[in-house]
Order: structure tokens, then sequence, then C-alpha cells
């Protein structure tokens, strides 16, 4: 079964090794990694764990839609709500 | 105010041709080649930071004026060789229409000197357009319009020079943007298109010049009249509005997405473009997306100006039906599926040669 939490994880860590922070980042379910980066490392982001994804269904899936950037609706205000968005779009 | 959803239906902006069709494209771009790696340095980026960007936006490299040439330098460059190409004198054209961002001048209407630079005879209606990246498809119906209605010929001409609008040290607009002129002629011909358009004036800041016209709100005290842009909102606009927009165009022009040859869509960026392709479940060969890689982002000018830059040798052998969509600045954005046959399209020209 794909651990879509695991794939995410490294995808946000490797996003971040390039990405300079007020506060370093702790990876919990409740990070809020919308407030904690650019919008240039949001798409970096996206790309890193699509690719990732790719790698390992051999499937490409869109991740970003209209409510990644809306901060009243993005699921990256909080870690654990990231995870499920990501495995909702693998499933549909 | 409740609003009947078939009546909204019945008023949407929708239109058809049968009788007007696309001659030939040319596209002109500025003659200074640009490499992002080398700009970034002055714009306080990191090689890490260069590195994302490229990955994420495509940034490479883009062509820009290196004088003081303007849009309509750009679009007279690309008129005079489409007419000569398509074996036309600019008698034979009874309209001009200029669509731009970047003038002449504020006043009056740079679309009629522009006609008189070309030799279009007084005889000829000649107006500015004022739009960004929905401009094309706009242009397009109101030439598509002009010739059913009665013109023989229209001048289409399209572009901006962005480069003069953007901040150089704004690492988050200025690397994106590049210059370009088009000129498409417009002829009648027997032929099907169909258009649609988008309007949304609350995302009036999303992209905006301020202290650029008369209007002077608090808000904009102190502003450089140079281009801002929210890039978010524009992200979401994009994922929200053009996917449906192609849906819908699709279905107003009774096409399934296997007879649309090409998907020739404005170029923001390369990764808004490979999600809306894969969401759409397009096939990358019918989707164009490295314009903004080796152009920039050419604004009104980046559907024809993809035409010429990756699509010459298609556009110019065969008969294509192709889908386009603009969408941008306003918020403003529109889509048309067109039929073209064996066209004048040679590959883009870089600066202006006479």
């Amino acid at each position: 079964m794909l651990d879509v939490a695991r794939i995410a994880g490294e995808a946000l860590m490797s996003v971040l090794e390039n990405v300079e922070t007020d506060t370093p980042v702790e990876l919990n379910d409740a990070a809020n990694i919308f407030d904690a980066v650019d919008s240039f490392a949001i798409v970096d982001l996206l790309l890193e764990t699509e690719g990732r994804i790719e790698q390992e269904i051999g499937r490409y899936v869109p991740l970003a839609d209209e409510t990644i950037f809306d901060a009243e609706k993005t699921p990256l205000k909080n870690w654990s709500t990231w995870v499920d968005y990501v495995e909702k779009s693998i499933a549909s | 105010m409740w609003r009947n959803p078939l009546q909204a239906e019945a008023e949407r902006a929708e239109l058809r041709f049968a009788n007007a069709s696309i001659r030939g494209i040319v596209t002109t771009v500025g003659d200074r080649m640009v490499e992002f790696a080398e700009e970034a340095p002055g714009m306080g980026l990191s090689e890490a930071e260069v590195a994302r960007l490229q990955r994420a936006i495509g940034l490479n490299r883009r062509q820009i004026v290196s004088g003081n040439e303007t849009t309509s330098d750009l679009c007279a460059h690309s008129a005079r060789r489409l007419l000569q190409g398509c074996g036309l004198t600019p008698e034979q054209c009874q309209g001009l229409i200029f669509v731009t961002q970047t003038p002449d001048y504020a006043a009056p209407a740079t679309a009629i000197s522009l006609a008189t630079r070309l030799g279009l005879p007084v005889t000829s209606m000649a107006f500015d357009v004022r739009l960004g990246c929905s401009g094309f498809i706009y242009g397009l119906a109101m030439a598509y319009s002009l010739v059913e209605s009665g013109l023989n010929r229209v001048l289409l001409c399209v572009g901006d020079v962005a480069s003069k609008f953007v901040d150089p040290t704004d690492h988050a607009i200025a690397p994106i943007m590049g210059d370009a002129g088009s000129a498409i002629l417009i002829e009648r011909k027997p032929s099907a298109a169909s258009f649609q358009f988008y309007s949304d004036g609350s995302g009036e800041r999303a992209l905006i010049i301020p202290n650029s016209g008369v209007r002077k709100t608090p808000e904009d005290e102190g502003m450089p009249a140079l281009m801002h842009m929210d890039g978010a909102s524009v992200f979401n606009f994009t994922l929200q509005r053009v996917p449906s927009m192609i849906t819908d165009i699709l279905q107003y022009g009774a096409k399934e997405p296997d007879a649309i040859d090409y998907f020739v869509l404005h170029q923001p960026n390369k990764y808004i473009l490979k999600n809306i392709q894969k969401r759409m479940k397009v096939d990358d060969a019918k989707m164009p997306s490295d314009t903004q890689s080796v152009y920039g982002n050419q604004n009104s000018a980046s559907i024809p100006g993809t035409i010429s830059g990756f699509l010459s040798d298609d556009f110019s052998s065969r008969r294509l039906t192709s889908l386009f969509a603009g969408f941008g600045i306003g918020l403003s954005w529109a889509a048309a599926i067109v039929e073209t046959d064996h066209i004048y399209a040679p590959a883009t020209f870089t600066g202006i040669k006479d």
C-alpha cells in the first residue's frame, strides 16, 4: 500500500533543503506549511510531491487546484490535511 | 439579485462565425536574449532559488527589446512580413485592431498611426483594445465580426513590451516577461469558429499597474507605475477558471477533445500549463508549453507567439482545428475553437530587421 505520508514528508524535506524559513519547520500533524514558506516553495512542493508519486505509481497526479493558494481553504495549513488531500487526489 | 440559471446561460457572451478565417500569423520578439541565471544575482536570488524558479515556473531565458522599440514597432515589423508573405498590399486591408497594454501614448490610439505607418488607406478603420493575456482571443473575435459584417480583410496586431512595465529588480515578475508583437490577418473565407468570453473585475488588483491612469487611491499612494502581481491569486484564478472554460468551449463548439489538433493556451508558466494539460487529459504533444522558457510571457501575443515559435511548420502545411485560450489581467479570460488551413506562419522573427 502506498505510504503517502512518507512520500509527502520526503518531498517536503527535499524542498526545505533549499528554502530559508524564519523558524525551522517541524513536521507534525499540525504543521502549517502554507504560512512557513513562500509561494515559489509551495509550487516546488507540488512539483516534488507529484514527481515522487509518479515514480511510485507510474502515473501523474496533478495536485494543484484553486484551493492551494487560498488562505482560507488551502490544505497546506495543516500537515495531516495535506496528506489526506494527497491521498484523495491519488484516489480520484 | 436572483438569476434564473437558464436565462443566465442564454445571456453568455458567445459568438459563432462561418465566414471568417485566419490567413497568416507572424510574430516578432525583442532582439535581446536575457538568461535568467545571469540576471538572477542582480535580483538578489541565490543559486538554489534560481534552480527552484527554473523548475517551478520554467524560467530559462526570454527575449526583450534592447532599445526604445515599442509594441507597435514589433507589430509593424510582423505586419509588413505578413502582408508580404500573403502577397497582399496594405490597401487591401480595411481595418486594424491593436491589442496592447503598452501603447505608444495614452492618447491618441496607437492603431491609427500604426495603420498609417503600414500604408492602410484613410478609408480604413483602426482602434486600440486595452487587454492583456486574453487580448488575442478578444481581438480575433472582433476581427472575425468585422469580416463577417462586410470588411474583406482585417489586420489584428497584438503584443506588449512588458519589460518596460516591470521593476527589473523584482524577481517575482521581471524574469517572467518577454517582449513580442504579432500580426494576424483575418479575411473572408468559409470557416467555422466559436468563441466564449468571461470578465471578473473583482480580481482587478491581482495584476495591476497602479498610478498609471486617472484613478488615485490611498492604497496606491507612493507605488510606482509598474506591474504588480499577486501570484497566488493569479494561480488560483487560472486553476479555477481555465479547465472549466476549456470544457465549455468544447461543448459550445460541439467538439470532442480528440478532434482538436492543438490546444494553444496563454503561456504564463510551465507548471500551470502542465497541471491544466494533465487535468484535462490532453496529450503532451497537443499542448505546447515551452514559450515561457524560450521567449518569456508574451502577454496578448503568447498564443500567436507559440504558433510562430513552435508550431509554424504544422500551421503552414496542414488543415488544423485549434483551441485557443487566453487568461489573465482584468481578470479577463476567453477561449475559441478555430479552423485554419495552410496559413502563412513563418518561424518567429528575432528583432526588427528593417
